[in-house]
């Protein structure tokens, strides 16, 4: 009864974590060295969707979304020049962590517009179930 | 024969749990607006049920309505997804929900009006 509720809950975790996604990698737009010895790797997230069962009251409407998977960015470190920097190397360049900030900046309002319009579909079917509660009133 | 075997009563009833079918498909598509490779899925049940209302109140029971897939891909991502119009179709099922809510509710007032064999 309330599956449409269902799906657009599965939405709302799925962009949050896309904005704590971009929240982490402006957070280290300038970390050089992570553990792995490397600068910083931009993250982003997966999503595919859940599929629709074949019977049932929501039998052909598909239950939503997940992020499937959080990957790391293969594009290259970009270098600057920084001979003091303990962590030159020998032509005296340092590896920065390849975030992009645009790229995060789009991320992000793209993220939370589909937040926006799923807490609106939320909205609108908890007023479809209200609504059928005054049947017969 | 019961009180709401009508054709109107099947009809409202017909609307309801239609639109409320459309309404989880929307929510499908708004939760899938960043999936890439995902393709819309719109509920048209209105030519059927139109159809459906010559052919008596058994026949709009069954009326299912048919689900279309929009594949045309506006984003590099091959989904399909549109914001606008998907906001626009949730507008548009909710108001017919709310319509048919009150149509049926009219539909028991009548009832009521009769039953107790006097007018309100």
């Amino acid at each position: 009864m309330f599956d449409a509720m269902q799906i657009t809950s599965t939405a709302l975790s799925a962009e949050s974590v896309r904005l704590d996604l971009v929240a982490n990698n402006l957070a280290n737009a300038t970390t050089t060295k992570t553990s792995s010895g490397f600068p910083y790797q931009s993250e982003s997230a997966v999503l595919a969707s859940l599929p629709a069962p074949n019977r049932g009251a929501d039998a052909g409407v598909g239950q939503g979304v997940v992020v499937s998977a959080i990957l790391s960015s293969q594009a290259p470190f970009p270098e600057t020049y920084d001979p003091s920097s303990p962590l030159a190397n020998a032509q005296g360049y340092v590896a920065e962590p390849n975030v992009s900030l645009s790229a995060q900046m789009v991320d992000m309002a793209e993220a939370s517009q589909a937040y926006q319009a799923n807490a609106n579909a939320f909205t609108a079917d908890k007023n479809m179930v209200l609504k059928a509660l005054t049947l017969g009133a | 024969m019961g009180l709401f075997d009508t054709v109107s009563s099947q009809a409202v009833v017909a609307a309801l749990n239609l639109s409320r079918k459309a309404e989880g498909l929307i929510a499908n598509n708004l939760a899938n607006y960043d999936t890439p490779g995902y393709k819309t899925e719109t509920l048209s049940f209105q030519g059927q049920l139109k159809q459906a209302l010559s052919q008596g109140p058994a026949q709009i029971a069954q009326v299912q309505g048919q689900v279309a897939v929009n594949t045309l891909s506006l984003q590099p991502d091959l989904n399909s997804v549109s914001l606008t119009q998907q906001t626009t179709d949730l507008a548009k099922t909710q108001l017919l929900y709310e319509t048919a809510v009150q149509a049926f509710n009219y539909k028991v007032t009548e009832v009521k009006i009769v039953s107790e064999g006097q007018a309100q």
